[in-house]
C-alpha cells in the first residue's frame, strides 16, 4: 500500500475538517496506486458505458477529481465492488446501475470514467 | 433533537410522524438550505423540538447541506442550539452502505439513538439484523421500525423522553474520511450483527421493465405528462367554479348587508375581489401538487427524470429540472422551490430563471378573457378550434422561449464544468395519504400566504389609488385619480405597444400579480366582470385593436408579474443579483415581443 497519511483509532470530529484536502489527495492516490498493479493484466481495460443490460463487473478505478469520485463512491461505487448493469433511458444514456443495494443512474460521460473489470468473458452476469 | 440520515432513508416520514402539523420550514441564513423544524410531544404531556436535518451520506462539509448538517450537529451555528440528542435513521434493507454514517455521527459523543428503517421491507424481502448485536457493536441503542406503518414509534419517543447517555466511544473506529475504509468497518459491524441483506425487490425491478422499457417507457411517460395538463384543465375547472361561486356569493352577501360606504366598498371591490382571484387558483394548485406528490411518493418520478434527462440535456439542463418546469404550469413559486434537489448550482439556477416562461394558471384567465374578445369561435381547417389552438399557441410560445433562454444561458453566463449526474432510484411504494396530505397542507399554506398578501396588498393600493383624490367628497372618476395620472404618465412610453392609459394602469397592477389585471380593468371600466363579462369585451375591443390584444398576451407571456416570484427567486438564489437580471430580461423581451405583435398584426 502506498504512503497513506491519516489519522488511527479515535478519529475526533474536528480533526477530519482539516484532513479532507490532505485526504483527497492521498486517496486518489491510493486508488491508483491499488488498481494500477492489476490493470497491467490481459484484462482489457473497459469503463461501464461497455457494459450492456445484466452484464456484470468489478469495479476497477474512478478516474474522476476527488470531490466527484467521493461522492460516487459514498453512493457504492467502491474500488472492488460488484457492479451489474440494468436498464437505462431510451438510447442507453443514462443507464441504470445496481450497486451496493442501491440502483444508481449514470450518464454516459460518467459512466465513461469509471474503469472496470470483467468477470469472465463479458456479457456473462 | 436532531433528525439526520443518508438521503432515501424515510426520515422525513419519521419527522412527519413524530411531528404531525406541528412543523415550520424557515431557511439557513446565508445558505440556500431549508430548515424544517417541529414540535413532537411526548407520553407525559412534554415536548421536544425537533429539527430535520438535510440528508447527506458524511458529514464530510464540501456541500452546503453537509456543511450545515455538521455545523448545527456540533453547534457551530449561531442561530440553532447544539442537539441534546441525535436520531440516525438508516434504511435497514441497505444497512451494510447506510452504516458509514453511523460512524462521524457517533464520534460526535451526542446521545444518539440509531434507527433502523424500513422493518416491514426488510421482513417481507427476507432480510435480518440482530439488534443486540449491533447496539454493543456500536455501544449506542438501536430501533428498528417503520416509519411509514407507525411500528415501533414508541421506542423513539421514549428514546426522545428519557435523558439518553452518550454513546460508548467506539473502538477501531475508521478513518473518516476514506470512504473505503469506512465502508468496511460499516460492513464489519453489519456482519458482527449478523446482518442479512434482503432479496432485490422483486416489484421494482418488474416495474422498471416496464417503465423504462424503450418503447413503453416514454410512451407511459408522455400520458403521465398529458394527464398532469389534463389535470390542470379539465379536472380543475369545476372545483374552480366552485371557489369562485363561494367569493362571488359571500361577496354579494356584503354588498347586500352592509350600507354603502367605504368600508363596503374596500371589501367588496377591494379586498374580496383581489383574495378571490387568487384563492380561485388553489384547486389547480393543490390537484397538480396532488399529481406530483404520488408520483414522487411512488418512486415514479425518478425514472421520469431519467427518461427525460436527454432531452434536457440538449439545452444544457437536466432530467432533475422536468419535474419543476412541469410544476411551474400551475405556479412558478413551488416549482422553484422545487428545484432544491438539483445538485448542479449552475443547473439549478438556470432551471429557476426559466421557470416563470411557463405558462402559469394565473396567465390562463387573461388569455381566456382576450382570444374570447378577439377571436371568434371558429373552426380552423375544418377540426380545430381556433380559440383552443390560440391558447396552444400561447403555450408553446412560452415554452420555446423558455428553451432557447436556457439554451443561451448555459452556453455563457451559466457554463458549468459538469458535475456528474447521479441519480438514486428508489425502490416503488405505495404512497400514503398522510405524507401526500400534509404536503399538499404545507404547499397551499406556501401559495395562499405568499400570493395572497401579495395580491390583497395591490388590489387595496389600487383600490385606494382609483378612490383618490376625493372630489368634494365623492371618489373621482378614473380618469382624474391617483391611478388615472399614473396611468396618463406612462402612457408614452406603451403607446408603441398598442396600448392606452386604461391598459396601462392594468399593467402596472399586473406586475404585482398577473390576474389583477381582469379586476383592475373591471374597475377602470366601471363594470363588475364576472356578471357582465360581454360588456368587459366589449369595453375591451373599443380600447384595443386585435394587434394590441395580441400584443397584451404576448407581453403577459414573457414579463415577468408576480413579487411572489421575485421573492422566491431571491431567496432560492441567495442574492438579488438573478432575481433582477430576471426581471430585466423578461421585461426587455415582453417589451419587444408586444412591439413586434402590434406592428406585425393588423
Amino acid at each position: 500500500m502506498g504512503g497513506r497519511r491519516g489519522i488511527e483509532g479515535t478519529a475526533q470530529a474536528a480533526h477530519y475538517v482539516l484532513l479532507t484536502t490532505i485526504s483527497d489527495f492521498a486517496i486518489l492516490n491510493n486508488m491508483l496506486q491499488l488498481s494500477g498493479n492489476k490493470n497491467l493484466h490481459a484484462d482489457r481495460l473497459a469503463t461501464l458505458v461497455d457494459l450492456r443490460r445484466g452484464d456484470a463487473a468489478i469495479l476497477d478505478c474512478i478516474d474522476l477529481p476527488g470531490d466527484d469520485a467521493r461522492r460516487l463512491m459514498e453512493l457504492g461505487f467502491l474500488p472492488g465492488t460488484r457492479v451489474v448493469a440494468g436498464l437505462s433511458a431510451p438510447g442507453g444514456d443514462p443507464r441504470v446501475f445496481q450497486v451496493d443495494g442501491s440502483e444508481i443512474a449514470l450518464r454516459r460521460e460518467t459512466a465513461r470514467r469509471l474503469r472496470v473489470r470483467f468477470i469472465g468473458a463479458p456479457g456473462t452476469p | 433533537m436532531a433528525l439526520i440520515g443518508p438521503p432515501n432513508s424515510g426520515k422525513t416520514t419519521l419527522f412527519n410522524r413524530l411531528t404531525g402539523l406541528r412543523q415550520k420550514v424557515a431557511n439557513f441564513p446565508g445558505v440556500t438550505v431549508e430548515q424544517h423544524t417541529g414540535i413532537a410531544e411526548l407520553p407525559d404531556g412534554g415536548a421536544v423540538e425537533i429539527i430535520d436535518l438535510p440528508g447527506v451520506y458524511s458529514l464530510q462539509p464540501r456541500s452546503e447541506d453537509e456543511q450545515v448538517a455538521y455545523d448545527v450537529l456540533t453547534g457551530r451555528r449561531a442561530d440553532t442550539p447544539k442537539p441534546e440528542a441525535i436520531l440516525l435513521v438508516l434504511d435497514s434493507t441497505n444497512l451494510a452502505r447506510h452504516l458509514m454514517l453511523a460512524a462521524p455521527i457517533l464520534s460526535l459523543g451526542v446521545p444518539t439513538l440509531v434507527i433502523l428503517n424500513m422493518a416491514d421491507d426488510l421482513r417481507s424481502r427476507g432480510g435480518h439484523v440482530d439488534l443486540e448485536a449491533l447496539a454493543g457493536q456500536l455501544g449506542a441503542p438501536v430501533a428498528l421500525i417503520s416509519a411509514r406503518q407507525g411500528e415501533g414509534i414508541e421506542e423513539v419517543v421514549d428514546f426522545l423522553a428519557a435523558s439518553a447517555p452518550k454513546p460508548a466511544p467506539l473502538e477501531q473506529l475508521p478513518v473518516l474520511h476514506d470512504v473505503p475504509k469506512c465502508r468496511e468497518w460499516a460492513g464489519r459491524v453489519g456482519s458482527q450483527a449478523r446482518y442479512r441483506a434482503p432479496i432485490p425487490p422483486v416489484w421494482t425491478r418488474r416495474l422498471d421493465a416496464l417503465f423504462l422499457h424503450p418503447v413503453a417507457g416514454p410512451l407511459i411517460f408522455l400520458a403521465v405528462v398529458c394527464a398532469v395538463f389534463q389535470t390542470i384543465f379539465t379536472a380543475a375547472v369545476p372545483l374552480m367554479d366552485g371557489v369562485k361561486w363561494l367569493f362571488d356569493a359571500s361577496g354579494n352577501w356584503i354588498a347586500a348587508t352592509l350600507p354603502p360606504s367605504i368600508l363596503r366598498s374596500l371589501l367588496v371591490e377591494g379586498v374580496w375581489r383581489g383574495v378571490g382571484s387568487v384563492v380561485v387558483f388553489l384547486p389547480q394548485v393543490l390537484l397538480l401538487f396532488l399529481f406530483l406528490g404520488i408520483l414522487e411518493d411512488s418512486g415514479y418520478l425518478a425514472r421520469a427524470a431519467l427518461i427525460a434527462d436527454r432531452t434536457m440535456a440538449k439545452v444544457g439542463l437536466q432530467g432533475k429540472s422536468f419535474i419543476p418546469l412541469l410544476s411551474a404550469y400551475a405556479c412558478a413559486v413551488p416549482a422553484i422551490l422545487a428545484t432544491r434537489t438539483i445538485e448542479n448550482k449552475r443547473d439549478r439556477t438556470a432551471t429557476i430563471l426559466i421557470a416563470p416562461f411557463m405558462t402559469c394558471s394565473a396567465r390562463l384567465p387573461v388569455y381566456t378573457l382576450l382570444i374570447a374578445a378577439f377571436l371568434p369561435n371558429r373552426q380552423l381547417f375544418g377540426f380545430a378550434n381556433a380559440r383552443a389552438a390560440a391558447l396552444l399557441g400561447l403555450y408553446a410560445l412560452g415554452f420555446l422561449v423558455a428553451v432557447a433562454t436556457a439554451r443561451v444561458l448555459k452556453s455563457s453566463v451559466l457554463r458549468s464544468r459538469r458535475t456528474p449526474f447521479l441519480l438514486e432510484m428508489p425502490s416503488y411504494r405505495w404512497p400514503t395519504v398522510r405524507s401526500i396530505g400534509l404536503r399538499l397542507y404545507d404547499r397551499s399554506k406556501v401559495f395562499l400566504r405568499r400570493a395572497g398578501t401579495v395580491i390583497l396588498l395591490v388590489t387595496v393600493l389600487l383600490w385606494v389609488a382609483a378612490h383618490l383624490p376625493t372630489v368634494g367628497g365623492k371618489a373621482p372618476g378614473m380618469e382624474h385619480s391617483v391611478a388615472g395620472m399614473v396611468g396618463h404618465a406612462i402612457e408614452p412610453v406603451i403607446k408603441p405597444l398598442g396600448f392606452n392609459w386604461r391598459i396601462g394602469i392594468g399593467l402596472i397592477t399586473s406586475l404585482a400579480a398577473r390576474e389583477t389585471i381582469i379586476g383592475t380593468l373591471g374597475e377602470i371600466y366601471g363594470m363588475d366582470p364576472e356578471s357582465r363579462a360581454l360588456d368587459m369585451q366589449k369595453a375591451l375591443q373599443h380600447d384595443l385593436s386585435t394587434g394590441g390584444a395580441v400584443a397584451l398576451m404576448v407581453f403577459f407571456a414573457f414579463a415577468m408579474q408576480c413579487i411572489s416570484t421575485i421573492a422566491v427567486v431571491r431567496r432560492e438564489t441567495g442574492g438579488w443579483r438573478w432575481p433582477l437580471f430576471q426581471f430585466a430580461y423578461m421585461g426587455v423581451l415582453a417589451y419587444a415581443g408586444a412591439f413586434l405583435a402590434f406592428h406585425l398584426i393588423p
